[in-house]
């Protein structure tokens, strides 16, 4: 088994003008590991928090990909892309007259709670096995389902209503799944204009915001200097929505690394998962339990 | 946990106990040290373990301070101190009359009428006016009478365990440094109210509360919080800030976003626990300034690193 001798969740500030991937390869490269992997993309205009994990931490993306994100972005009104961002080409234009600044919030605020996006054409969202972006670049559009996400959050910075195209800032923090992208294009169609995304900063992801989060330059120097240790949040602290539970070395080793289950009665009226962490809070393996249930069973175990 | 409110002059009978004394606000794992040296205390003597307490805030009584916003207050106190195996809370309502005792006047008409067989106090324990009395005649008065534990401050690696450090890790978003300290996630109560509408006439996407109690005001932002609705418990985000899109008015909203939730809890009372500190409230007018911002702090960052942009 490869010896890694990195593992955590490295959060990423990523520049404008890379695909998630491209942050990926380098870092590969510059760690001289395979096991690296995302916890949700960015767009290649988008800037912003990429939590990468590394290691055995790449067991525990899917987890961090759960967690709530908070971006900081622009739309525009009065166009409208096939890319519903700034890097496509105009599909739709129109004069925006006698907007109202309580209109805007209203709208903006209508879209809190649970709502349905269509996955936009220009997206890695996968349909009968092909990404709809491969579909699209064939100058082909398919019809897609909607899927719920929710928003938790949403406010209005600023506004330029003064301009041809009139520009909206806002604060968004959302579920998993969410097209920003598709959020402005939505905003847009109720308030009676095309629009689109013009502008996107990814200010948090999980618990990792972009004040920790460090460029791929940044990176570089720290394993320059031997510092990359420094970068890297611990698996127990990448996930603090679970509740904890420290147990023995002999538990650990006899009971959680052979996938038993344990008994959990301080913890019967939580539902949710559970991470067994020893004394130093190092992870071992994640578990649930129901509500009303005494026993927790293995949901993956970390060998 | 029997709770008595109790007022000097005492006029009832009670039976012998160890008490413990404190303001305790917090309840932090240097409170819990004392309380439960006590509770051993009264184990060994086979006598109820008490806690006593203060309500009001001595500080606001004498004048000192006008208003203290406390990480437990009384309620959330008492919820605490029920959890930890403690038979009686005394919880002395203090006046304007006890507050003005002699330090020898609280021992000898105070607290012998409640029989302390034994009374253990924290290092910083005072008495009496004007807090003139300290551990060091409370170990006088107690001679031959009761014993009296005086318990040293608790330590982690950053310093001393104090109200005041808890105070601090809450009013700046460090979550985690005040659950350590306190031993447990901070938490408060409040009712389920109905915020702003939003223009959605169905679910109930958002919980607004209103406090229980004066609780601190934690930092403004965005936190993940688990939530106690009736015994079980949900995962949500919370944001605690002015009221988002209009700069009226100065009240601070805390509304609450349950994630696979979807009944109808107004007028409920939910216990709220603060697992993380996401974000600051949005300080940022546009997303310009944002990024101007980060370029900064990159820039920052860089050069105390030591990279070289070519």
């Amino acid at each position: 088994m490869e010896y890694n001798l990195f593992n955590g969740v490295l959060p990423i500030n990523k520049e404008p003008g890379m695909t998630s991937h491209d942050v990926i390869d380098q870092l590969r490269k510059m760690f001289d590991t395979k096991k690296i992997g995302h916890t949700g993309t960015l767009d290649p205009a988008v800037s912003g928090v990429l939590p990468i994990c590394v290691g055995t931490a790449t067991r525990i993306s899917e987890f961090i990909m759960e967690m709530p994100k908070t971006y900081i972005g622009q739309m525009t009104l009065g166009k409208l892309t096939d890319t519903q961002d700034f890097t496509g080409t105009i599909i739709k234009e129109a004069v925006v007259q006698n907007l109202r600044p309580e209109e805007i919030y209203e709208v903006f605020n209508s879209f809190l709670g649970e709502i349905e996006q269509v996955p936009p054409m220009y997206s890695s969202v996968k349909v009968d096995g092909k990404k709809l972006y491969q579909l699209a670049r064939e100058g082909k559009e398919i019809e897609r389902k909607p899927r719920k996400v929710t928003i938790y959050s949403i406010k209005v910075l600023s506004m330029d209503l003064k301009k041809d195209f009139p520009t909206v800032d806002f604060q968004v923090t959302c579920s998993k799944g969410t097209y920003i992208r598709t959020l402005c294009v939505d905003i847009g169609e109720k308030l009676g204009y095309p629009a689109l995304m013009s502008d996107l900063v990814r200010t948090s992801s999980g618990s990792f915001n972009i004040e920790s989060a460090y460029t791929l330059d940044e990176v570089q120097t720290y394993l320059q200097q031997n510092r990359a240790n420094e970068l890297f949040t611990s698996m127990n602290d990448a996930l603090p929505l679970y509740q904890e539970l420290i147990l023995s070395d002999e538990e650990i080793n006899n009971r959680i690394l052979n996938g038993q289950r344990i008994q959990v009665e301080a913890l019967a009226s939580y539902s949710g998962i559970i991470k067994m962490l020893d004394n130093k809070k190092g992870l071992h393996a994640l578990y649930s339990t129901g509500r009303n249930e005494y026993t927790a069973k293995p949901l993956k175990v970390f060998k | 946990m029997n709770v008595l409110h109790i007022s000097y002059p005492l006029t009832d009978n009670y039976l012998p106990s160890v008490i413990a004394i404190g303001f305790f606000d917090g309840i932090h794992i240097g409170h819990q040290m004392v309380i439960s040296k006590a509770c051993s205390v009264a184990a060994e003597r086979k006598l109820p373990c008490a806690v006593m307490t203060f309500d009001p805030h001595p500080k606001t009584v004498t004048g000192e301070i006008a208003k203290i916003e406390q990480i437990t207050p009384l309620d959330s106190k008492l919820q605490q101190l029920s959890a930890l195996n403690i038979d009686i809370c005394y919880v002395v309502n203090f006046t304007k009359e006890f507050a003005g005792l002699t330090p020898k006047e609280f021992i000898e008409d105070f607290l012998m009428r409640l029989k302390p067989a034994g009374v253990v106090v924290g290092f910083d324990f005072t008495f009496g006016k004007k807090g003139e009395g300290t551990v060091k005649e409370l170990l006088n008065f107690s001679a031959g009478r009761f014993t009296c534990d005086v318990v040293e401050p608790h330590f982690d690696h950053i310093g001393k365990i104090s109200s005041t450090r808890v105070r601090d890790a809450l009013l700046t978003g460090r979550v985690d440094e005040a659950s350590q300290l306190l031993g447990r996630n901070y938490s408060f109560s409040g009712k389920v109210i109905h915020g702003e509408k939003r223009g959605r006439t169905i679910g109930f996407p958002t919980a607004n509360l209103e406090l229980s109690e004066d609780y601190l005001p934690i930092k403004r932002g965005v936190y993940l919080v688990k939530v106690t609705i009736l015994d079980s418990h949900y995962n949500g985000v919370m944001n605690v800030g002015y009221k988002p899109t209009f700069a009226l008015g100065q009240t601070v909203t805390y509304e609450i976003f349950l994630l696979d939730f979807n009944h109808d809890i107004y007028g409920q009372i939910i216990q709220v626990e603060l697992v993380d500190f996401l974000r600051d409230e949005v300080k940022f007018a546009n997303i310009q300034e944002l990024k101007q911002q980060i370029s900064k702090d990159v820039q920052f960052a860089q050069k105390r690193v030591g990279v070289k942009k070519g």
